[in-house]
């Protein structure tokens, strides 16, 4: 049920995110990349965490929807409830190494 | 005013080789007749094989729910002068079918089941009826008007694909009673519809608004039930 509600929240969460993103990554004229630049960057707390926001959502959303497809399509008791487990266990080792990268 | 029409009619036979095939009859009808006309001047002058469900004839019953040119709607209710002159029709679909236009509806009624269609009420009755007032009768009014004819249901791209999904119709049922005011049994219901094949399947594609011989808005219906669900989750009820 919270589930459902939260697929809602990092829906929206997305939306905006996804634009910032775009936004700030791909819009804002950034001429000439330094490695100074980039690493500063990088490294701003505000840009972590929105960063680990922004992928714990694209995760939540993307493989809740992907559960959704499996309780519908996939035939057999047996087979769903083993793709199912996939779903709950790739997007939590995904998360670890995403928040990793950004962190460290 | 009468014209001719062409009825393209899928035929289920499952005596006969091939089992399903498509067979063409002309008739006519004049522009006050509707698509059940047609179908009982086949059976009755041309193929009395023709089997099809029909009962009351006037859009109450639900019995002759039919796909007709690609929409489900009830043969009663469809006027002929509405449609293009050929006219295709096939049964219900993604339910067993047992002769032609008959569909099995056994799985409809186990998922109607599934959401106690019936008052649950601890408190001893008083001396006559229940009372409930215009206001609350109004808040349950359209999903009462439900003929349950299955067009909704099997019109739904969640139950054609997942047979375990209670289908708009059972929700719609579900509403009725969660909605009525005379009813105690809220906690219950919402265990019942709340599940990995309730309510959360809906993902509002709206085919059984279009399809609802009784206009109701059943996706409204089965969101204010979620609504109902969430708000009942936070306050610390069971799911």
């Amino acid at each position: 049920m919270f589930s459902w509600l939260l697929h809602r929240v990092t829906g929206i969460i997305l939306l905006f995110g996804l634009m910032y993103h775009f936004i700030q990554m791909h819009f804002l004229g950034h001429d000439n990349y330094s490695y100074e630049a980039v690493m500063q960057r990088l490294a701003d707390p505000s840009w972590k965490i929105f960063n680990i926001l922004f992928l714990l959502s694209a995760l939540f959303h993307g493989f809740y929807g992907i559960n959704g497809l499996i309780t519908e399509y996939v035939k057999g008791n047996s087979m769903k409830n083993f793709l199912k487990i996939f779903t709950l266990i790739l997007p939590l080792v995904l998360a670890f190494f995403g928040i990793k990268i950004v962190i460290f | 005013m009468s014209k001719y029409y062409t009825f393209k009619i899928k035929r289920y036979l499952p005596n006969e080789k091939p089992i399903t095939r498509w067979d063409e009859f002309r008739v006519k009808l004049n522009n006050m007749e509707r698509v059940l006309d047609g179908l009982i001047k086949i059976k009755e002058t041309m193929d009395g094989t023709l089997t099809f469900r029909k009962s009351c004839a006037h859009g109450v019953c639900g019995s002759c729910a039919m796909k007709i040119n690609g929409k489900n709607r009830l043969a009663c209710q469809t006027l002929v002068k509405d449609l293009p002159e050929i006219i295709e029709i096939e049964p219900l679909p993604s339910l067993p079918v047992i002769k032609d236009l008959v569909v099995d509806m056994t799985l409809f009624f186990q998922k109607n089941d599934k959401v106690l269609p019936y008052l649950i009420n601890e408190e001893p009755p008083p001396q006559r009826e229940r009372i409930q007032s215009p206001e609350d009768q109004h808040k349950i009014l359209e999903s009462i008007t439900c003929i349950m004819c299955g067009s909704c249901t099997t019109s739904c791209p969640v139950f054609w694909s997942d047979k375990e999904y209670l289908g708009p119709s059972a929700l719609l049922k579900a509403y009725r009673f969660l909605f009525d005011t005379r009813d105690k049994a809220t906690e219950q219901r919402l265990k019942a519809i709340a599940g990995q094949d309730g309510i959360w399947r809906c993902h509002s594609i709206f085919n059984c608004v279009e399809v609802c011989p009784k206009e109701i808005d059943i996706t409204k219906h089965i969101l204010k039930l979620k609504r109902l669900a969430i708000k009942k989750g936070f306050k610390g009820g069971q799911e």
